[in-house]
Formats: C-alpha cells, sequence, structure tokens
C-alpha cells in the first residue's frame, strides 16, 4: 500500500513511458487486496452501540445525522459516505430496539443505496415489516449487518471499493462522534478505552483511504480524516503479555485472553479529539 | 509414421471443442440465440444460487449461534481436498477484534460437504482459540472469546484429515466485558 502511495507522488505518468491505463490497473489490483483485508478489520458500530447501552446510558436522537439533509447529497462519494454513517446510525436504533424511528432511517439508507447501485442487497419491504414490531429486534439486526456486508463485498467485487471506503470511512466516523458524545457526561474507563483504541483502527482506515487519493473529490476525505488522525498521534498504547486461560462450561469453551493492551491518553488530548471529530463530521455530513 | 504417434490430450480438447462451436454455428440463427441465452442464464442463475446459498447457510449460522449472540460477518470458506502433498489446504481471514468485547466464533458445514470444518484465532505472536482438540479428536461448533487487547487477528480455516468442503464462519458480538 506505501509503494502505491509513494509511486503516486512521484507522478509516474509523466516520467516514464508506460500507458497510464496500464499503471493504474495495476493500482487498482492492489488496492482490491488492501480493501478485502483492511474491511474486515474495521470494527462495528455495534460493538460501539452495546458498550454505551451496557454502561446505563440512555438513548439520545440528538446524537443522530438528520435524514433530512440525506437529499443535499449530489455525488457518490458523498453518498456512499453518508450510507455509512447513517448505518452506524442505525445500530444505535437497533441496539436500543428504538423500531420506532428506524423506519426513518431505512427509507434514507435505501435512497442512498439505490443511488450508489446496491439498493439491491438493501431488502427494505422486509427490513420494515420487521421494524413494525419490536419482537423482531434480532432478525432487523442481522438482516441490517448482513445487507451492509453484502453491499461492501458487492462494491469491492465491481471494482468500486473507493465507494465501500467511504462507506466504513462514514460509519467509523459516526461511531466514534456518538462515542465522545456519551464521554462527555460519562467518565468510565472502558469508554476512554474505546476513543484511544481508535488510534489502532484508524490507521487502517487511513491506509485504505491514502490508496484512492489520486482522485481529488476523494482527497478532501483524506484531507478531513487526516485532521483526525493527527489528534490520535498524541495517544500511547502498549501492551501486556499473559498466557490465555481456557474455560468449557456447558459444552460451551470460552477462551479468556491476558495480553492486554492500555491505552494511555490524557483529558486534553480527549478533548482535542472530541472537538476535531465534531468539526469534520458536521463538515462531511453537511456535504 | 506420424499417425501410430498417440494424439496430446489437450489436442483431444481442442477438437472435442472445435467440433462444438462448429456444431452451434450450423445451426439456425435464431436456435444460436436461444442457446446462448440459455447459457447465459444457466451461468449467471448457478453463481447466484451459490451466493444465495451461502447467505442462507450465513443466516443458520447466525441462528445456531444464539439468542445472546448479535451478527456482525460472516466468511464463506470452500476448499478442496488436499493434494499430493498431504498438506490440508486453509483459507485465512484478518479481523479486527477490539478490548472489553466478548465474541462467539460459530462452524457451520454446507450440507453435503464431505469435510468437517474447523478454525483457530491467533495474532502475530500467540494462538488463542482451535475448534478442535487434536488430543481427544473433540470439535466444538461455537467457541467464546473474551478479548483484551485490541487489535488484528487472523481466522483460519480449514477442513479435518484434508477433505473438500464448504462451510461458514459467523463472528458474533455477545457483550461488553
Amino acid at each position: 500500500m506505501y509503494v502505491i502511495y509513494i509511486n503516486s507522488s512521484l507522478n509516474i505518468k509523466d516520467n516514464l513511458n508506460v500507458p497510464y491505463e496500464e499503471i493504474n490497473k495495476g493500482v487498482v489490483d492492489v488496492e482490491e487486496e488492501a480493501v478485502k483485508s483492511i474491511t474486515e478489520n474495521i470494527s462495528s458500530p455495534v460493538e460501539i452501540a452495546a458498550l454505551i447501552k451496557s454502561l446505563g446510558v440512555p438513548f439520545n436522537k440528538g446524537f443522530l445525522a438528520p435524514t433530512e439533509y440525506a437529499d443535499n447529497y449530489s455525488t457518490n462519494y458523498a453518498q456512499a459516505f453518508a450510507l455509512g454513517v447513517f448505518s452506524a446510525d442505525l445500530g444505535y436504533l437497533n441496539m436500543y430496539n428504538k423500531t420506532g424511528s428506524v423506519i426513518d432511517y431505512l427509507s434514507t439508507i435505501k435512497k442512498l443505496a439505490d443511488a450508489i447501485n446496491v439498493g439491491q442487497y438493501f431488502d427494505f419491504a422486509t427490513l420494515k415489516r420487521l421494524a413494525a414490531n419490536s419482537a423482531n429486534i434480532d432478525s432487523l439486526k442481522y438482516i441490517s449487518v448482513h445487507s451492509f456486508n453484502q453491499m461492501d463485498q458487492s462494491l469491492r467485487q465491481r471494482k468500486r471499493g473507493n465507494l465501500s471506503s467511504l462507506i466504513i470511512a462514514g460509519a467509523w466516523l459516526e461511531g466514534i462522534y456518538i462515542t465522545v458524545q456519551v464521554a462527555k457526561n460519562n467518565t468510565d474507563s472502558r469508554l476512554t478505552d474505546k476513543i484511544g483504541e481508535q488510534k489502532i483502527i484508524l490507521a487502517d482506515l487511513m491506509t485504505l483511504l491514502i490508496s484512492y487519493a489520486k482522485d481529488p473529490i476523494f482527497r478532501n476525505y483524506v484531507s478531513e480524516f487526516n485532521q483526525i488522525k493527527s489528534k490520535f498521534d498524541m495517544v500511547q498504547i502498549t501492551f501486556e503479555q499473559g498466557e490465555p486461560i481456557t474455560i468449557e462450561e456447558n459444552g460451551m469453551l470460552t477462551v479468556i485472553q491476558k495480553d492486554k493492551s492500555i491505552v494511555h491518553v490524557t483529558t486534553e488530548q480527549l478533548n482535542d479529539i472530541s472537538k476535531t471529530i465534531e468539526a469534520v463530521r458536521e463538515r462531511l455530513i453537511r456535504k | 509414421m506420424i499417425s501410430f504417434l498417440p494424439i496430446p490430450s489437450y489436442i483431444k480438447n481442442i477438437n472435442k471443442q472445435v467440433s462444438i462451436i462448429s456444431a452451434f454455428l450450423n445451426v439456425r440463427p435464431c436456435c444460436r440465440i436461444l442457446i446462448l441465452s440459455f447459457f447465459v442464464l444457466f451461468v449467471f442463475s448457478s453463481f447466484e444460487t451459490k451466493a444465495q446459498s451461502s447467505s442462507k447457510l450465513a443466516e443458520f449460522c447466525a441462528a445456531t449461534a444464539g439468542d445472546d449472540a448479535t451478527y456482525l460477518k460472516d466468511f464463506v470458506i470452500e476448499l478442496d481436498a488436499a493434494g499430493a502433498d498431504g498438506k490440508s489446504p486453509e483459507q485465512m481471514f484478518t479481523l479486527l477484534l477490539s478490548k472489553n468485547s466478548e465474541y462467539r466464533f460459530t462452524v457451520c458445514n454446507a450440507e453435503g460437504s464431505a469435510g468437517k470444518a474447523i478454525f483457530q484465532l491467533h495474532d502475530i505472536s500467540k494462538l488463542y482459540v482451535t475448534s478442535y482438540n487434536a488430543s481427544t479428536g473433540q470439535t466444538y461448533q461455537s467457541v467464546n472469546f473474551q478479548c483484551q487487547k485490541t487489535g488484528a487477528y487472523h481466522l483460519k480455516v480449514s477442513f479435518l484429515d484434508g477433505k473438500k468442503g464448504s462451510a461458514v464462519v459467523v463472528v458474533s458480538f455477545i457483550r461488553t466485558l
């Protein structure tokens, strides 16, 4: 992945007598491989929503991105990014069983998915039917997440990994945005850990985004995310070693990891991260 | 002399393909279109059927994971039998797991799969989870993993005794620790 970045900065197109299509073809092949390994790496908004709920924090609709912005997204890039944002919101709504508000988000997601030609993977009719009854929440959660996995897979197979990466970036940003909002009134160390450890996830995400930075519109997203990354650079993560313990209870095997990752982040750094995330999200969701 | 030489198999195959094409070209144009349409339909429907069946298996496997499990991702595995060297083929996936989270890995074999899928979870330094106990021969359909270190982990899937097989591994979220 770094080879691609260095090559593009050297501007091969101008300096070597190789058809540009050939250079670009190679880049796309490498990107596909990179996208495949990285997207499976990005953690799910489901986990963030579950953490927030487990802390006893009540649901707050004010954390969600307004669906009325959806009509303003005119490029496939903005639509893909917003699709990711609203998917994280859907995960948050589902985790709190807010099936009443889900329909609005489902129809917005469907509209955006259609705009980037992956609407066929989003079974809106079934999801809408499931959302009508809170007893169906498990099926709703499964079909929502599975639909996103299928959209992601389809985009990558059709060499549209750039859109897939923006969906992932949007979902990540919205997930961390909700986390920093909750952390403003809650000092639980698991929240601080969750924010700090995003340094690892963001490093992966940046590698993915940078691989598409040759596109000028896309470069703007890279630049925005770079601002967040610069704040996370201050966070320190150390590791402790330990041997895992395995227990078996009622036929179920559970492995308890004894290695540990420890996040070192100051209140000032957290505030800085929080402010930057809010500013970047505000700019990107209003596009 | 030449006629007694054995015809290489690849030339025989080419001859076979040429005769199929010639037969195809000899039929009427309207029939050609019909044959082509059936061929295209067959190819695409077989792709779709395959995708649908792995999707159905993933859905079944997610339900098998249990009521306390929230589906996160599924990995489809299709492997050939071990080759002459006896080494079992394996498929590897990389995924990011977060500290303070408990995950469940559940494996489901496709109907008619000759082999039984087993999996291992490890990172760069250590093996954490294995669904197969080589000393007792016991296999586990599901294994929980309580993660305390955020980072990239590798899920390695293979089939017992190097058999050919197809399966799905579903990763679910259980709870915040």
